[in-house]
């Protein structure tokens, strides 16, 4: 598992609506409500997609500060049906949405004002239609269909976020739709990313309680400087997926991402996986290899903007110590104690800050 | 220590059974008539076992090598004279005394000797493991499986275990077992077995009625409640069974109340929980921030309705006409959330069609569908975290300072990335086939089809017979099963191994989430 959360996951595994996994809220189906029908033959499982019919899950509480979206459904239907089906999170806040017509798919991710859209074709008959949209706040936008990507969009919604207070399932189907065997939603599924899901991914893995030792002003104000400098964090990054990146859609002779962009993705997740397993103790030779991934990333970044990095570089610096003297001494006593443990941790933070200071270098 | 033979006797005693009025014949029929069809993937390695296999399996291996190919499978170690070799596999204690090795290595499991921290190991590896348990070629004969051409297992048949809970007598055991050891001075120095308890469940049985109470309800007048409760469904004539229910009921405080579905679903319901035993998980070998760790207990559970399996026991309904209500796997830890349940068509054939599952490769959890599945969490994660940095990262930055604060919020830029571990099932891998084992004469089937076989743990108490009770006489045999210490050797926080619990309670939790469950008056 990673930093991302299941806000909702339905497989319509039998006759009954609510079998499904959400975070708490309150499930509502419509026309048909949340009778338990015995359950259909394999073919006749999933939400219904006709005019009227709607599933709609209010979350008790509202979702704030999600920077990103994982969306994705899959449909069943007959060649001959015109389908449409769409999944909105907080009304029509976010949508994902396919039309689907004599082979032809039409496919859109909404994130507010802004959107993807593209056509896909053809679509194999009989077989079932994955659609997934994914977004993230550094500004990647992504469409696949069938697990293939059909199209990406850098810049879109940049350092946004949303608040998600419910999901709606709803579609449609016109002429020409089989009553036999009406098309259907087979699998819905839901992540969310909020702003602070990696802080709490990582604390599961090194579990020390120190934050009940700070005063309210002091918790704060460490947090109001941890997002101040990732704030300035995420916009080069931001800034970089524009450099290293392009828009692109199926059938665009470009690629979408660059070589170094390639590059700097794998190196990344190589670089945070590495330290996930270093930060578990379940490798030791992990911490060598965050460095090294560490550093390609960050190469990667200085080469492709040097003075925009220098500048990243300079104004993390300039930025006032995270944790003021009065309020680090109630911690010091926790951090001493666990010294031992936090020791090789605090190492390779030490060097790896160097080598972004290096833009990725060795020092 | 755990005592096998005591808690025979304890069980005895106060006629346990946990298959009501079910023969242990019966209740094997009935395992065997409906059990699911299970697919692998291909490249899976490890397949399920007897737990008696991870005994005989090294002994076998290590007397097959010469004398010079032995020491790398020994274990190392210390002991009081100095470094020894032992022959694998080994049971230790808690202290990590070695208890039995080798050939004698179940002599650690002796009455008195093993406690539910003792371990049982072949190396806590997964070279150690691969050599002595992992299937080494394809069907094909190759060293590489691909879609068509999976791992063919080392051991046939695939061991599948089995074991048939009516859950009034489970709970009733639960409680009973719990009050016997407060109230017996040397109770608690008796350890559970792997086969008792583990169906603590009193807590979804009440709720408060009104705004929050000041008294909460202690677990002692819970269970109290609910042993009376069942204790009334044991007495023949009815107008004495509703006067104690009512009896019961009024037991509960003001404020509280017994939730109606929690009842019906323990009153009306019956599982057979089935075991799929394995030596090693290996699921970090597919998913990099995945674990692994030596021994492996999953599973997938059937739910039937109580009615049909009194008729079956009456002997006025088949076996084939007892339709199984609801299939439920076992994915990862309960506390994701993850595991799926789905209610199985009325009708007994279709019921048969949908009795499929797949294991996953690797971490072989078992879902109801093939293709990918992300490994996703439903903790709650709504009062979580708000905008506060963990306890080690504030105690860094006091040892240490801006930089390397720095340098972690840009590595936290980059966990986001990290996409989530799935849990991969395929079509085309080895399969069993639905239904009863093959006789043992019978030859393989062929193709992807594999044998199976199926192994029905006894917790019948026939009636009348002094003799009869959950273990059913078969000490030896079920002194394995009972075992209750950790089935491996792994003990960090990501790669640990676990006992071989009941998933009883995990079960009931997720039946009474989703299921559908007959509403009933309550009385």
């Amino acid at each position: 598992m990673g930093a991302w959360t299941s806000a909702f996951l339905h497989q319509f595994l039998d006759g009954n609506p609510a079998n499904c996994r959400a975070l708490p809220g309150t499930l509502t189906v419509v026309p048909d409500g949340m009778a338990v029908v015995p359950t259909p033959p394999p073919g006749e499982r999933g939400f219904k997609l006709a005019n009227g019919h709607t599933l709609h899950h209010g979350f008790d509480q509202m979702i704030g500060d999600v920077i990103g979206i994982d969306a994705q459904f899959q449909v069943d239907f007959n060649p001959q049906d015109r389908v449409s089906a769409r999944l909105d999170l907080s009304g029509h806040d976010i949508s994902l949405l396919a039309d689907l017509m004599q082979g032809v798919a039409r496919v859109q991710l909404h994130l507010g004002s802004e959107q993807l859209a593209t056509s896909v074709e053809p679509i194999p008959p009989g077989s079932p239609f994955r659609l997934r949209g994914r977004w993230h706040t550094h500004g990647q936008a992504h469409l696949w269909v069938n697990g293939a990507l059909v199209q990406y969009r850098p810049g879109l919604v940049v350092g946004g976020s949303f608040s998600v207070t419910d999901l709606r399932l709803s579609g449609r189907s016109g002429n020409g739709t089989t009553a036999a065997s009406p098309p259907r939603l087979r699998a819905v599924s839901v992540k969310l990313l909020r702003r602070d899901d990696p802080i709490g991914y990582l604390d599961e893995l090194l579990p020390i309680p120190a934050g009940d030792q700070l005063t309210p002003e002091c918790a704060r104000r460490i947090a109001d400087r941890q997002r101040e400098a990732m704030g300035l964090i995420r916009a080069f990054m931001a800034a970089s997926v524009m450099r290293l990146t392009r828009a692109w859609s199926e059938g665009d002779t470009h690629e979408p991402f660059s070589p170094e962009a390639v590059r700097a993705h794998e190196a990344a997740v190589a670089a945070a996986r590495e330290f996930v397993l270093f930060l578990s103790g379940r490798d030791d030779d992990a911490r060598d290899r965050v460095l090294d991934r560490l550093g390609v990333f960050l190469g990667v970044l200085e080469e492709a903007d040097p003075q925009g990095y220098a500048d990243l570089v300079a104004a993390l610096e300039a930025l006032p110590p995270t944790i003021d003297p009065e309020c680090a001494a109630p911690i010091d006593p926790i951090a001493q104690a666990h010294a031992e443990r936090l020791g090789p941790v605090a190492a390779l933070l030490e060097e790896a800050w160097m080598k972004a200071r290096a833009g990725g270098s060795d020092v | 220590m755990f005592d096998l033979e005591a808690n025979a006797r304890f069980a005895r005693d106060r006629g346990h059974n946990l298959t009501g009025p079910l023969e242990h014949e019966q209740v094997s029929a009935l395992a065997a008539h409906w059990l699911p069809e299970l697919r692998f993937h291909e490249a899976e390695l490890f397949h399920p076992i007897a737990p008696a296999t991870v005994f005989d399996a090294p002994t076998a291996l290590l007397a097959s090598l010469p004398e010079g190919a032995r020491d790398a499978l020994r274990l190392l170690r210390s002991t009081p004279t100095g470094e020894v070799r032992f022959d694998p596999p080994l049971v230790l204690s808690g202290a990590g005394d070695v208890l039995g090795n080798g050939a004698a290595a179940r002599d650690g499991l002796a009455a008195g000797a093993a406690s539910d921290e003792a371990i049982y190991t072949h190396g806590a590896n997964l070279s150690a493991s691969r050599q002595i348990f992992g299937a080494s070629t394809t069907i094909a004969g190759v060293p590489n499986p691909s879609p068509g051409d999976p791992r063919n297992p080392r051991f046939r048949p695939i061991i599948i275990g089995a074991e048939l809970r009516m859950l009034r007598e489970a709970l009733k055991h639960e409680i009973e077992l719990d009050a016997s050891r407060e109230n017996d001075p040397g109770g608690d120095e008796r350890d559970l077995d792997a086969l008792w308890g583990r169906f603590a469940v009193e807590d979804l049985f009440f709720r408060e009625t009104g705004p929050s109470n000041l008294l909460p309800l202690p677990t002692a007048t819970k269970r109290a409640v609910l042993q009376r409760m069942v204790l009334a469904l044991e007495l023949a004539d009815p107008q004495e069974r509703d006067a104690e229910l009512l009896a019961a009921r009024a037991l509960i405080p003001f404020g509280w109340e017994l939730v109606e579905r929690s009842w019906s679903a323990l009153r009306n319901y019956v599982f057979i929980e089935y075991s799929l035993f394995y030596a090693y998980n290996d699921y970090a070998s597919y998913e990099t921030l995945a674990n692994e760790h030596e021994g492996d207990v999953e599973g997938f559970c059937l739910v039937f309705e109580r009615t049909q399996l009194e008729e079956l026991a009456a002997g006025t309904r088949a076996v084939e006409d007892c339709v199984p209500h609801t299939v439920m796997t076992s994915v990862h830890e309960e506390a994701n959330d993850n595991d799926q349940l789905k209610r199985l068509p009325q009708d007994a054939a279709r019921a048969r069609d949908d009795l499929l599952l797949w294991v996953a490769l690797g971490s072989h959890a078992t879902y109801l569908t093939p293709g990918p599945h992300d490994v996703v969490d439903f903790e709650d994660i709504l009062t979580d975290y708000p905008g506060e940095l963990p306890g080690w990262a504030l105690g860094l930055i006091v040892l240490t300072g801006l930089g390397p604060a720095l340098a972690l919020l840009l590595i936290l830029a980059l966990v986001e990335h990290i996409t989530d571990s799935e849990d991969q099932t395929s079509d085309n891998g080895i399969g069993t086939g639905g239904g009863p084992p093959e006789a043992p004469e019978a030859p393989e089937p062929g193709g992807l089809a594999v044998k199976k076989a199926l192994d029905v743990i006894p917790l019948s108490n026939v009636l009348g017979n002094a003799d009869q009770n959950i273990y059913n006489g078969e000490i030896a045999r079920l002194a394995l099963r009972a075992f209750p210490g950790k089935w491996g050797g792994h003990d960090s926080l990501v790669n640990h191994s676990s006992p071989w619990e009941n998933k009883t309670a995990r079960y009931f939790r997720n039946f009474v989430s989703y299921g559908d469950i007959r509403a009933e008056v309550i009385l």
